[in-house]
C-alpha cells in the first residue's frame, strides 16, 4: 500500500529500514509475540499510538498514518455502492493464542441486535474450522474471509485491505466484540460502528497489555450498540493518524527506498 | 614606558582571555568624554584598550599576567601606565574621572597570599573615582543564559564543566559577591555611586554582542533573541535581566549622569560588523565601514539595517518547537510554504529559515547579498543544512528515529517540503553553507565542512551507532538461537527416525535368523526355482 503511495511496485514492494505497525492496539501498536527491535526505527499509526509506546517504554518512533488512510486517500470512491446490513468480526484469536468464549452465545446476540442482514467475517484460522464456520452458516449468515495472513512473507493475501475495503463499503454497520482495527477500519469507510457481546478474551495474554477491560475504558464512547458516528469517526481519524500522512517523497527517504539497504 | 611596573604577586607565566567585544567598545566610546584620566582594572581587550589610549589623557592600566602587562607596555609607549601584579598590592591611586573593569572583579586579585573579597574590591575601585567620575563595571552571571541553553558554550571562571583543569577554571575568590542586578546597583548604592545604567550583555559573558538595558528588555526582545539563540521563552517570561549572562553597570560618583544609550547592538563578525543603537523601535547606526562592506562574492550593505527593528517569530524558532513536539504536520506545512515562498520570491542566499520571519516570510536581515544568483532548490539545501546542523549541534529532541543522521534529516526535511533532493543537492547546499559560514565568521571552510557533515560529533555519532549495531546483533543472534533450536529438533528427529530404523532392522535380522523362517524359505525354494534365478 505503502509502495504504491510512493509510486513503486505495489506486487513486490521494497523493503523497508524499519517497522510498520500492522494492526490497532490499545497499547504501543505492536503485538505480544512481535518482537520489535529497540534500534530499528518503528513507524507507527498515530500520535496516540507514539504517547501510549513512548510510555510503554518504546523508543524510535515515527508517526507516518495506517496504510489503510492512504487507501482511503488513493481509493476515495473505489467500490462504492448503495449500502445495507452489518458486517461482523468476531474478535479473533490468531496463530498463538487460543480463544475462549461460545460462539453460540455471540450468535444469538447478532441475531437479537442487528436489523438487518449479516455479514460474519471470520479469521482465516477460523474460517478454515469446519464446525466454527458452519456455527455462523447455520444461523444464516453469510460469512467471508478477507484472506490468509502468511508467514514469513510467503501466502500473505496482497489484495487484503482490497477485500476488505470492498466489503465495508458495501455495509452500512461494522460491528466487533471487542474494539478492534476493523471497528476503525469500517468507521473511516463510512459504516456505524457497534462494539458488543462477549469479547472472548485471549487466554494467557501478556500482563503488559493491562487487564481486559482496558479498551473499553480507553475509548468508552465508541462501546455499544449504536455509539455515536461522528465521534466514532473523530477517534478513529486519530487512532489511524489521517491527518498524519506524508507524502510519498517523504515515505521514501524515510524507508530509505532511494538507496536500498542490504 | 616600555616595561610595566610591578606592584606585587605578578603571574609571570599568566595570561588571561580578555573581555572584549564592538558593544563595549561603544558603550566606552559613550562613556568616557576625550581627555578624561582612566584607570583600566583587569584584563580588556586591544579593540577596548586602543579606544581608551585614543580618547584618555591618562590612562592607568592594572592586569595580573606578566605577558599581558608587557604587550600592553609595548603598545603604548605614551601617556599610559602598565602596571602588574594584584589589584590589593595597588594602594592609594587616583582619583580618575572614570574607572574601567568590564571584565568584573573576579581576576583582579592574583596567585598571592591574600585574597580580597567582591566588596573589598569594589571598595578600592569606587574609592578611586573624583568626584563626578564614572563606573565602568561588569558582572559575569553564575545563572547565565550561556549556561542555560544549548549551544552556547562559553569560557571563563565558573564556566561549563568541559573547562575543568584548564587555565580559564582558575578557583574564583571566596566570599559574597552580588547575584543579581537589584544586588550590584545596591552594593554600589552602598558606596556613594548612582547608577545611571545597568546593561545585560547577551550571548557571552565576556564577548557580548548586544547590551539592554535591563528596564527596556521587552522592547529589544528581537535583538536578545537573534544573538541568543534559544532565549525567547527565558525573554517572555520576563526573566531575560535576571539570566543575562552579565551585567554591565554605569554609575557616578555623586551626581546621576546624562541618559545613556538604551541597547546597543554588534551585528556580524569581524569585518562585518555594525554597531546600531537601538531606540523607540528603530536603529541608529554607529560604526560603519564607508559605503557596502565586500570580500570576495560576499558583500553587505550596512544601510540596509537602518529603520524599524524587524519583530516576530523566525521560520527556525517556530521549526525547533515544532521539531521538539514532533509536530509532523505543522513541520510539513512550514517547509512546504517556506519552498513555496522561496520558489516565487527569487530567492536569496540568505533567506535561510534563522532569517525569515515564520508568518510574513520576510527577510529579517537584508543587508546581505551574494555576487551570483542561486537558485531556490539550492537555497533550500542550504537553509535546511544550516538549520538541521544547529538542531544537533544544540542536541535538542526531534521526531526522527535513531540512526537517522544529519543527511537523512535533511533528506527527509526536503521531502516534507515536497522539494525531494538527490545527493547531489543536498552536497550543494552543504558546501554554499559551507563557504558562507566561512566567508561570514572566523572559521575556515574546511573546519565548516567537518562540522556540517558530523554537527553532532563523532562521539555521538557512533554511540548511536553502536545502539544501532547493537540491537542488530542481537535481533541476529536471536534467529541464530531459533535456528540452531530448529537444527537441534531436527537433529533429534533424525536420531528417532534412525533408532526406529535400526530398531527395525534389527528386528528383520532376528526373524531371518529364526528357524521358523528358515524352514519357510526352504519349503518354498522349489516355487523360487521355478520361476527362475533371481534378479
Amino acid at each position: 500500500m505503502l509502495a504504491r503511495h510512493c509510486g513503486l511496485d505495489d506486487i513486490r514492494p521494497p523493503r523497508i529500514w524499519g517497522t510498520v505497525q500492522h494492526g490497532w492496539n490499545h497499547v504501543h501498536g505492536f503485538g505480544f509475540q512481535h518482537a520489535v527491535i529497540d534500534g530499528f526505527p518503528k513507524f507507527v499509526w498515530s500520535q496516540a499510538v507514539l504517547r501510549r509506546g513512548w510510555a510503554a517504554g518504546m523508543r524510535d518512533y515515527y508517526v507516518i498514518g495506517a496504510p489503510w488512510a492512504y487507501l482511503l486517500a488513493m481509493e476515495p470512491e473505489l467500490l462504492a455502492q448503495p449500502r445495507e446490513g452489518t458486517i461482523w468480526y468476531p474478535f479473533h484469536g490468531f496463530e498463538g493464542a487460543m480463544l475462549d468464549g461460545a460462539h453460540e452465545r455471540l450468535i444469538a446476540e447478532i441475531k437479537a441486535t442487528e436489523p438487518g442482514p449479516v455479514t460474519v467475517c471470520l479469521y482465516w484460522m477460523e474460517y478454515r474450522e469446519p464446525s466454527i464456520r458452519a456455527k455462523y452458516e447455520a444461523a444464516g449468515f453469510r460469512v467471508i474471509c478477507h484472506g490468509y495472513r502468511g508467514r514469513k512473507w510467503k501466502g500473505t493475501e496482497p489484495e487484503f485491505l482490497y477485500r476488505q475495503l470492498a466489503e465495508l463499503r458495501r455495509h452500512k454497520r461494522v460491528a466487533a466484540n471487542r474494539l478492534t482495527t476493523a471497528i476503525f477500519y469500517g468507521v473511516l469507510a463510512g459504516c456505524e460502528p457497534a462494539v458488543y457481546g462477549d469479547p472472548m478474551w485471549l487466554v494467557g495474554i501478556n500482563p503488559g497489555y493491562g487487564d481486559n477491560g482496558r479498551v473499553a475504558r480507553l475509548h468508552p464512547e465508541l462501546v455499544g450498540v449504536a455509539p455515536d458516528p461522528a465521534v466514532a469517526r473523530a477517534i478513529a481519524a486519530e487512532e489511524l493518524g489521517v491527518d498524519r500522512l506524508a507524502g510519498p517523497a517523504e515515505l521514501r527517504a524515510l524507508f530509505n527506498w532511494e538507496t536500498p539497504h542490504d | 614606558m616600555t616595561e610595566p611596573g610591578l606592584i606585587g604577586a605578578e603571574m609571570l607565566e599568566w595570561s588571561d582571555e580578555p573581555v572584549g567585544g564592538d558593544v563595549l567598545a561603544e558603550l566606552i566610546r559613550h562613556v568616557i568624554a576625550p581627555g578624561a584620566r582612566v584607570l583600566l582594572a583587569g584584563p580588556h581587550a586591544t579593540h577596548l584598550t586602543d579606544v581608551l589610549a585614543d580618547r584618555c589623557t591618562e590612562l592607568t592600566c592594572v592586569v595580573r599576567g606578566l605577558p599581558d602587562a608587557t604587550e600592553l607596555a609595548a603598545r603604548y609607549p605614551e601617556h599610559v601606565t602598565v602596571l602588574c601584579g594584584s589589584f590589593d598590592k595597588l594602594g592609594d591611586v587616583g582619583p580618575f574621572d572614570a574607572v574601567v573593569a568590564l571584565d568584573g572583579l573576579d581576576r583582579l586579585t592574583s596567585a598571592g597570599g591574600y585574597v580580597p573579597a567582591w566588596g573589598e574590591l569594589a571598595d578600592r575601585l569606587a574609592a578611586a573615582l573624583a568626584p563626578g567620575g564614572v563606573l565602568l563595571l561588569g558582572l559575569a552571571n553564575r545563572l547565565g543564559l550561556h549556561r542555560l541553553l544549548p549551544g552556547l558554550a562559553a569560557q571563563g571562571p565558573g564556566q561549563p564543566r568541559s573547562d575543568v583543569g584548564t587555565d580559564a577554571a582558575w578557583p574564583l575568590p571566596d566570599g559574597v559577591r552580588p547575584a543579581t542586578p537589584g544586588q550590584m546597583l545596591a552594593a554600589l548604592t552602598e558606596r556613594g555611586l548612582a547608577a545611571g545604567a545597568c546593561y545585560g550583555g547577551y550571548p557571552h559573558p565576556y564577548r557580548p554582542s548586544v547590551l539592554v538595558d535591563i528596564t527596556a528588555i521587552g522592547r529589544h526582545a528581537t535583538a536578545i533573541v537573534r544573538a541568543t539563540g534559544g532565549a525567547r521563552p527565558v525573554v517572555e517570561a520576563g526573566l531575560g535581566a535576571q539570566l543575562a549572562p552579565a551585567w554591565i553597570v554605569v554609575a557616578q560618583r555623586g551626581v546621576r549622569g546624562p541618559g545613556w544609550p538604551e541597547a546597543l547592538v554588534a551585528d556580524g563578525l569581524g569585518r562585518w560588523c555594525v554597531v546600531y543603537e537601538e531606540r523607540g523601535g528603530g536603529r541608529r547606526l554607529l560604526r560603519t565601514g564607508t559605503g557596502p562592506l565586500r570580500h570576495g562574492p560576499l558583500s553587505r550593505d550596512p544601510a540596509a539595517l537602518a529603520g524599524p527593528v524587524p519583530g516576530g517569530f523566525t521560520l527556525a524558532e517556530v521549526m525547533v518547537a515544532a521539531c521538539e513536539d514532533a509536530d509532523l504536520p505543522l513541520i510539513r506545512e512550514l517547509m512546504a510554504s517556506y519552498a513555496g515562498w522561496l520558489d516565487a520570491c527569487g530567492a536569496s542566499p540568505f533567506a535561510t529559515m534563522d532569517n525569515v520571519l515564520a508568518v510574513e516570510h520576510a527577510l529579517v536581515d537584508t543587508s546581505w547579498s551574494w555576487d551570483r544568483p542561486v537558485a531556490a532548490e539550492l537555497v533550500l539545501a542550504r537553509a535546511i543544512r544550516r538549520f538541521v546542523t544547529r538542531l544537533l549541534a544544540e542536541g535538542r529532541r526531534h521526531p526522527w528515529p535513531r540512526g537517522y543522521g544529519a543527511d537523512a534529516i535533511c533528506g527527509a526535511l526536503h521531502a516534507m517540503a515536497a522539494r525531494p533532493a538527490d545527493p547531489a543537492t543536498l552536497e550543494a547546499g552543504l558546501r554554499l553553507e559551507a563557504e558562507i559560514t566561512a566567508l561570514t565568521g572566523s572559521v575556515p571552510i574546511d573546519e565548516n565542512l567537518v562540522h556540517l557533515r558530523r554537527p553532532d560529533g563523532d562521539l555521538k555519532q557512533a554511540r548511536d551507532r553502536a545502539a544501532v549495531l547493537e540491537e542488530q546483533r542481537r535481533w541476529l543472534m536471536k534467529r541464530l538461537d531459533k535456528t540452531e533450536a530448529n537444527l537441534r529438533k531436527r537433529s533429534a528427529d533424525l536420531a528417532t527416525t534412525r533408532d526406529q530404523l535400526n530398531a527395525t532392522k534389527s528386528t528383520l535380522r532376528a526373524v531371518r535368523r529364526s528357524t521358523s523362517f528358515k524352514l519357510g524359505r526352504a519349503l518354498t525354494r522349489p516355487f523360487r526355482r521355478a520361476r527362475g534365478p533371481r534378479r
